[in-house]
């Protein structure tokens, strides 16, 4: 932890935010952005103004401000996301995470049960750094599977290992009656007891347009990135993209940052074959799309050449998920939905099939069971539309070599079929 | 192909026998025979079933699932069509694994060249009787029978499970009560009454759970299944435990621990690996569950059942010489 | 002066290396256990090709082959690629599908099972289309029978004959290492015949890789089985009862990823630009890559909070590859 003193603005001397640098290969962090710019989320959280204007005048004290610091656990590029929601709707403090390190990915596995899903363990492992890190809040998620119960036991475990002083802001409660009534209730009890609701009510909905703005602009990165002519172009304008998006306050300035980011990406000159090889991703809304679970999924393939496209991402799954609709365009296949993610799984994959991509990749965690039972169907629509599907599950223990392994014979295969002998 | 939804034309229904029948399965036969259809309930489980669900399986699916499939694959060529309903979570606390939402599906894709047929339900809602009770009309009907019909059919299904489970609930009040009269009159040298916890497809399936029961029976246990502990009574004092767990079965499974508790020596938790529910809840009561000693046990492909002996006779001594106080008598 | 590309495919448990001539024929061949060892057994490889080569030269209108190029692939790929100057480092999937359609152009299926990875290519028109590797589990691989025939007393060499004799092959559960060691420790303390518990054990091999990689693909024939466990002839049999098809075991099967890896290199042409090591001549020197002392050593980079494993190989004092960084900061240059 060399980089200790020189760091002292988010730091007070924790051991983490020591080594608050960057890691460089998840699309958020730009390794040549100056050093200032590489910690400015950790500590924005302290000056609240916008960064890139000047401060008009001094804040009035804002009396239903919490001093709370909540803090969420590591997911994909939405940490803006959840910082406006902290920072907007809760009107508290946003703690923000260091990348994970080793002893995340550890401490997560040695306290987990061994056949839990893999982001139980992730997330466990998060919750620590968050706690060590001076979080006195900590969020999560609730869903129809085992989901629904990682906060409950997460927080057992953690009192058990003697992280005591904390409350978890669990959205697995309140669901018993009206829901959002509950989760309100809840908001109100474990982080600001003093939110002005209807005003907070109305801060979700650029929450969503911000959520839905940053898929859009991540699908874009997913679709282009890969032909980028200058290599690393496009990991520097999203690092970018996403300190601007880490300091929004309002509907106009989420505005304002997207459409900055978007201008940005696509000025970046691209040597794109007329039919390049496009692979869809398929499969669980953890493994799918975090880069740390997947182990830099979209970044290997990218570095191959390729197009990717992702239907799964909060936009999709949440923010307009219709379900049945959704069913409809594989009715061929399915006749009930078959578990969270499973309907996207199913639909995208016959989609991108239609539309002739080259191959798909599937990934989930291991023992993911509605992902699992989705194989049969996804064998069906391989076998229909001739379409390669490679199947990646992740534990807590997958090598990265063994992962490089699979990526580069898929890329092969596909690209000899695309030039067919051309080798010879 | 896909699940049906027209079967008129069916008189042969038949029901794998996994998963769900263990828990629902007297209403569906009672149903569908109360319809004028002839059951067939797939064979239990053995070897060759289970050999059969894995080779379709993906290898990564749990050993209950694989043996459902293996189930399916038992029906083929002698029913027109298998029933497998989707149980679906759309309440938060009465909900089931996703494996049971999804399995008519699942069958249907993995079993489509061999042209199988399978007739399905949907339930969402667990504490909704009304919209349970119009999902089975709705299925009698698109069974050919008449509205009328096929709520008397529902009703006296209903009536028969019902009936079957409470027998089982009053067998085991009156086994406990026995064995708390043995205690007393014994002095200590009363079997012991281990309370085996395991979902009723695991329990009462005698290829997977038989290794361990016998193993317990061996060393002298009196078994109590806790799924057999009134379903309702268990679910409500399960709330004592947990506030968020999303499964009924397993909410049904912890409180008939907690409202046994003192009435055993022993727990005995049996998952099938790698089940999803009980990863977590295993977890939940190895850690929260005081006082009372619980064994863990695994099961995969049932071949290696010396080590499965060697834990319930270990366990069993353990539980023998806490009763007593002691390793040698003083 | 005739053109010959080598092609080392250096796998966990064994080494394979090949020369090929201009007609794309294996001219010299060598099969070694790796040992842990990949940079001594890659020398030892490439020392016996050289002997074979010479050999070859002395012959009746014997001509001396020149080695222009180098192709490596499986697990240790990277590092060895280094060492030799490698113009192409391919992973073994593709070099094994490259290989193998190449020597039996109708192929539609070839298994394979090495040391430590199984994986099933489906083939069409003389191309991969498909393909799968174990996921997370090492049941039933080379390694795996290895420690089985340890734990058994026998030679793994001798495990398919012993199996063919067996009347009544043991069941023995395969899905995991651990069930299956466990499974198997108590089919031996019961006292089941030897033969049968191997002969299960080979079923067991088939089953577990049927059920686990070619899980959900069609197996079409022709079928090629390969890898170190295709020569074992029980779990051929194996295969062959549960497929119901022939299964064709190539006696050169254990070489098509060092075959692959060689055609591959003869594919992209002599090697030119070669600056330093085996190759600075434009001719595979031998003698140098027996001479130069080859060290891996892993560094914990402390540059940020990730701190990467770098593997940096050393050929005496200079470092001519690395890698395990996940970002620049990370790099080790290159000194020669």
């Amino acid at each position: 932890m060399s980089n200790e003193e020189k760091r002292p603005a988010g730091g007070k001397g924790s051991p983490f935010l020591g080594g608050l640098l960057r890691r460089d290969d998840s699309p958020t962090h730009d390794p040549n952005a100056p050093e200032s710019l590489q910690w400015r989320i950790a500590v924005s959280s302290e000056k609240r103004a916008h960064p890139l204007r000047p401060a008009k005048k001094k804040p009035q004290k804002d009396k239903r401000h919490s001093t709370n610091r909540v803090a969420f656990f590591r997911y994909s590029h939405y940490d803006p996301c959840f910082k406006y929601f902290v920072e907007q709707v809760l009107n508290a403090e946003y703690l923000p995470l260091p990348p994970a390190t080793r002893r995340t990915e550890e401490v997560g596995t040695q306290n987990s049960t061994d056949y839990v899903c893999t982001p139980f363990k992730h997330i466990l492992g998060d919750f620590v750094d968050a706690l060590e890190l001076g979080a006195n809040v900590v969020v999560q998620f609730g869903g129809p599977c085992r989901l629904g119960y990682y906060g409950e036991l997460q927080e057992s475990i953690l009192r058990e290992m003697g992280y005591d002083n904390f409350r978890m802001l669990n959205f697995s409660y309140g669901m018993d009656g009206n829901t959002a009534l509950g989760w309100t209730r809840e908001c109100l009890k474990q982080v600001n007891p003093d939110i002005n609701v209807p005003k907070a009510a109305l801060k979700l909905i650029p929450l969503a347009r911000m959520v839905g703005m940053m898929d859009s602009a991540y699908d874009f990165y997913l679709a282009n990135a890969g032909f980028e002519v200058e290599k690393g172009a496009f990991d520097r304008a999203w690092a970018t993209y996403m300190d601007d998006m880490s300091a929004v306050t309002d509907e106009a300035s989420i505005q304002e940052a997207h459409a900055r980011g978007m201008e940005r990406m696509r000025s970046i000159p691209l040597n794109k074959p007329e039919n390049p090889i496009r692979i869809g991703i398929v499969g669980e809304v953890f493994t799918a799309v975090d880069a740390r679970s997947n182990l830099g999924l979209d970044k290997k393939l990218l570095a191959m050449g390729v197009e990717l496209h992702r239907m799964i991402n909060l936009t999709n799954r949440f923010v307009r998920y219709n379900e049945p609709n959704l069913r409809q365009s594989a009715k061929d296949y399915i006749s009930y939905d078959m578990g969270p993610t499973s309907t996207m799984t199913i639909v995208a994959a016959k989609k991108y099939a239609e539309e002739g991509f080259d191959g798909l990749v599937h990934a989930k965690s291991a023992g993911c069971t509605p992902e699992i039972d989705c194989e049969p169907v996804l064998m069906r629509i391989a076998e229909d539309y001739s379409i390669p599907i490679l199947y990646l599950t992740y534990d807590a223990q997958t090598s990265d070599t063994g992962l490089d392994t699979r990526l580069e014979a898929f890329y092969d295969m596909l690209a000899m079929k695309k030039q067919r002998g051309a080798w010879r | 192909m896909t699940v049906e939804t027209n079967g008129e034309d069916v008189r042969v229904i038949g029901i794998p026998r996994a998963l769900l029948y263990y828990r629902y399965g007297v209403l569906w036969e009672t149903f569908f025979r109360s319809l004028g259809l002839e059951v067939v309930v797939s064979d239990p489980t053995d070897r060759a079933v289970l050999a059969a669900g894995e080779a379709v399986s993906s290898d990564e699916s749990c050993l209950a699932s694989k043996v459902f499939m293996g189930a399916v694959a038992n029906l083929i060529g002698r029913c027109d069509a298998v029933f497998i309903p989707s149980y679906a979570s759309a309440s938060p606390r009465e909900g089931f694994c996703t494996k049971y939402q999804g399995a008519p599906d699942m069958a249907a894709n993995t079993f489509r060249d061999q042209k199988l047929r399978v007739l399905s339900l949907l339930v969402e809602h667990l504490d909704k009787p009304r919209e349970i009770e119009e999902a089975y009309i709705d299925l009698g009907k698109r069974l050919g029978a008449p509205a009328n019909v096929a709520k008397r059919a529902y009703k006296a299904a209903l009536k028969a499970q019902k009936v079957a489970d409470d027998s089982r609930a009053k067998a085991q009040e009156q086994l406990l009560r026995q064995l708390k009269q043995q205690r007393a009159a014994a002095d200590g040298e009363a079997p012991l009454a281990i309370l085996v916890v395991a979902h009723p497809y695991i329990g009462h399936d005698p290829f997977m759970a038989d290794p361990v029961l016998d193993a317990l029976r061996e060393a002298g246990a009196c078994i109590i299944f806790a799924d057999e502990t009134d379903h309702g009574h268990a679910f409500k004092k399960s709330f004592e435990f947990t506030d968020t767990m999303p499964w009924v079965t397993n909410r049904e499974l912890i409180g008939s621990i907690l409202l046994l508790q003192d009435q055993i020596d022993g727990i005995v938790l049996i998952s099938a690996f790698p089940c999803g529910p009980d990863s977590m809840t295993d977890d939940a009561i190895m850690r929260c569950i005081e006082g009372t000693p619980i064994l863990n046990l695994l099961i995969d492909a049932q071949s290696g059942t010396a080590g499965i002996q060697t834990r319930i006779e270990s366990f069993t001594d353990i539980l023998r010489f806490h009763r007593r106080g002691g390793y040698l008598h003083e | 002066m005739k053109e010959a590309y080598l092609g080392i495919d250096i796998g966990s448990i064994s080494t394979k290396g090949v020369v090929i001539d201009e007609d794309r024929n294996i001219v010299a061949r060598s099969y070694l256990w790796t040992e842990g060892n990949p940079v001594e057994a890659s020398k030892r490889v490439a020392r016996q090709l050289k002997e074979q080569l010479d050999e070859l030269a002395t012959e009746e209108d014997g001509e001396k082959l020149t080695i222009v190029g180098a192709g490596t692939t499986g697990s240790a790929r990277r590092l060895v690629g280094a060492m030799l100057g490698a113009s192409v480092i391919k992973n073994e999937i593709t070099a094994h599908a490259v290989g193998t359609t190449h020597l039996h152009p109708d192929v539609r299926t070839i298994l394979e099972i090495g040391g430590q990875d199984s994986k099933i290519i489906c083939v069409a028109d003389g191309i991969a289309v498909d393909y799968a590797m174990n996921t997370l589990c090492a049941a039933g691989t080379g390694s795996f029978l290895s420690s089985q025939a340890h734990r058994l007393g026998v030679e793994v060499e001798e495990f398919g004959d012993i199996a063919l004799t067996s009347k009544k092959p043991a069941n023995i559960a395969a899905r995991c290492t651990v069930f299956a060691e466990s499974d198997l420790v108590h089919k031996i303390q019961v006292g089941y015949a030897r033969e049968d518990i191997i002969a299960g054990l080979c079923h067991a091999v088939a089953s577990n890789y049927l059920n686990n990689v070619g899980k959900g693909k069609k197996i079409l024939a022709p079928v090629v089985f390969q890898g170190g466990v295709s020569k074992n002839a029980g779990v051929v049999d194996a295969f062959e009862k549960q497929l119901g098809m022939p299964v064709a075991v190539d006696p050169d099967g254990h070489l098509m990823g060092a075959y692959g890896a060689a055609l591959l290199a003869a594919d992209a042409g002599p090697e030119r630009a070669a600056e330093s090591g085996p190759f600075a001549s434009g001719e595979f020197d031998f003698e140098a890559v027996q001479d130069f002392d080859f060290k891996t050593r892993e560094i914990e980079c402390q540059k940020c909070a990730n701190h990467c494993e770098v593997i940096c190989v050393y050929r005496d004092r200079d470092i001519i590859d690395s890698w395990g960084n996940r970002c620049e900061k990370g790099a080790v240059k290159t000194t020669a």
